[in-house]
């Protein structure tokens, strides 16, 4: 997992590999739409 | 032609996929290499009015023209990333959408042609952050760009102005695409709302995928190479398919039963011989039997082919046109 910071935006870029490939047998997440909300919960020092 | 490349070692893989193989080579049903601008100069030295291109880097295709008439390299390839979403880096709605560019020696200006919208110095410099692994640094066909050293000026309430922008030149690679075939989905779904699933979702997977298992290769006589099944419990972890939180409750699961084989046919027999357990099996044996939800009958739903994307390389070629075809049509002169 990469971590970018971006301080002029506020924002933290947060960066990792799909667990499978795109389209495979055990697809969950096609377009990775719904990834993100499992940072939502992240608290930010 | 990639298996000669690949022979000659010039292949590279990019993490988390490992070194290609011609075993997936020949899986792929096509293989596409992504262009940079540079089949689109020749394309426009020789005289074309109009140019319908294949798999480009879309910054690629929005700097050719700039960087064809010589424009600064950064400048080009950094207006080309912005505006590759057209209006998207502006407050313009969804369906109002456009960008205008202004390319100068030492930067770029960016504003939405539509009068009610603007440029903002936070859109415009977010763009880079957009399918893009690191917001500061973006790899194309023949080098990078680099915006670390960018500033962004609001020059008008609605324009931009973009300078700083690098572009470093590096060996020309080529990303290479492809997707392979040759299995085949039918779909079981049902709803289960029995407080005993519902209290312990993985047990119940658990128990119905190996009760699953057993019944195909007892009833089709398949061994479990030649079959995949995966349970998708959609209202407990259908989309993350990691265990949830401690006290994890959900008020229904849908359950989705996904059998992979190599032909539709295969397919549904194996979901058809699944059935009776998607229906009735309790969480554990010794318990009565269930009866879950089915919203219509026959249950198996042809799912169709898996296309899956198997290559996440790049190949080194001699020159940007190595790999590239071009077709010129006289539409004139075929009236």
């Amino acid at each position: 997992m990469l971590h970018y910071p971006v301080p002029s935006l506020k924002v933290l870029k947060i960066s990792y590999p799909r667990p499978t490939s795109q389209g495979g047998v055990e697809e969950r997440d096609l377009h990775s739409g719904q990834q993100y909300t499992y940072l939502l919960d992240l608290e930010l020092g | 032609m990639i298996k000669q490349k690949l022979a000659d070692g010039k292949v590279a893989n990019l993490p988390p996929l490992g070194d290609l193989d011609d075993a997936t080579i020949d899986s792929c049903l096509h293989i596409v290499a992504l262009m940079g601008p540079e089949p689109y100069f020749a394309a426009l030295e020789a005289g074309a009015d109009i140019i319908i291109g294949g798999r480009t880097s879309d910054p690629a295709v929005i700097a050719a023209f700039a960087l064809w008439k010589g424009a600064p390299a950064g400048p080009s390839w950094h207006a080309g990333k912005i505006a590759e979403c057209g209006g998207q880096s502006t407050t313009a709605n969804t369906g109002q959408r456009g960008l205008l560019i202004e390319i100068h020696k030492d930067g770029f200006d960016a504003q939405p042609p539509h009068p009610d919208f603007k440029a903002n110095v936070e859109g415009i410099s977010a763009h880079l952050l957009y399918e893009n692994k690191s917001p500061w640094r973006l790899t194309e066909p023949g080098g990078e760009l680099d915006v670390t050293a960018c500033e962004y000026v609001q020059l008008t309430d609605s324009t931009v102005r973009v300078t700083g922008s690098v572009w470093n030149p590096k060996p020309y690679t080529m990303k290479i695409e492809g997707a392979s075939a040759g299995q085949f989905q039918t779909l079981l779904i049902v709803g289960i709302a029995d407080p005993q699933v519902l209290a312990e979702p993985e047990v119940f997977h658990d128990h119905m995928l190996m009760r699953l298992k057993e019944r195909v290769k007892s009833a089709i006589g398949l061994d479990e190479s030649e079959f995949t099944i995966s349970l998708r419990m959609a209202g407990y972890n259908g989309l993350s398919g990691r265990t949830p939180p401690p006290g994890s409750k959900p008020l229904e699961i849908g359950l989705m039963g996904v059998f992979t084989a190599k032909t539709q046919a295969l397919a549904n027999e194996i979901a058809k011989a699944c059935n009776p357990y998607f229906f009735h099996m309790p969480i554990r044996l010794g318990i009565e039997a269930s009866s879950y939800g089915w919203a219509f009958t026959a249950g198996g739903l042809d799912r169709g082919p898996v296309y899956q994307f198997v290559l996440n390389h790049v190949v080194s070629v001699d020159d940007p046109l190595e790999l590239v075809r071009t077709t010129f049509i006289d539409v004139a002169a075929q009236q």
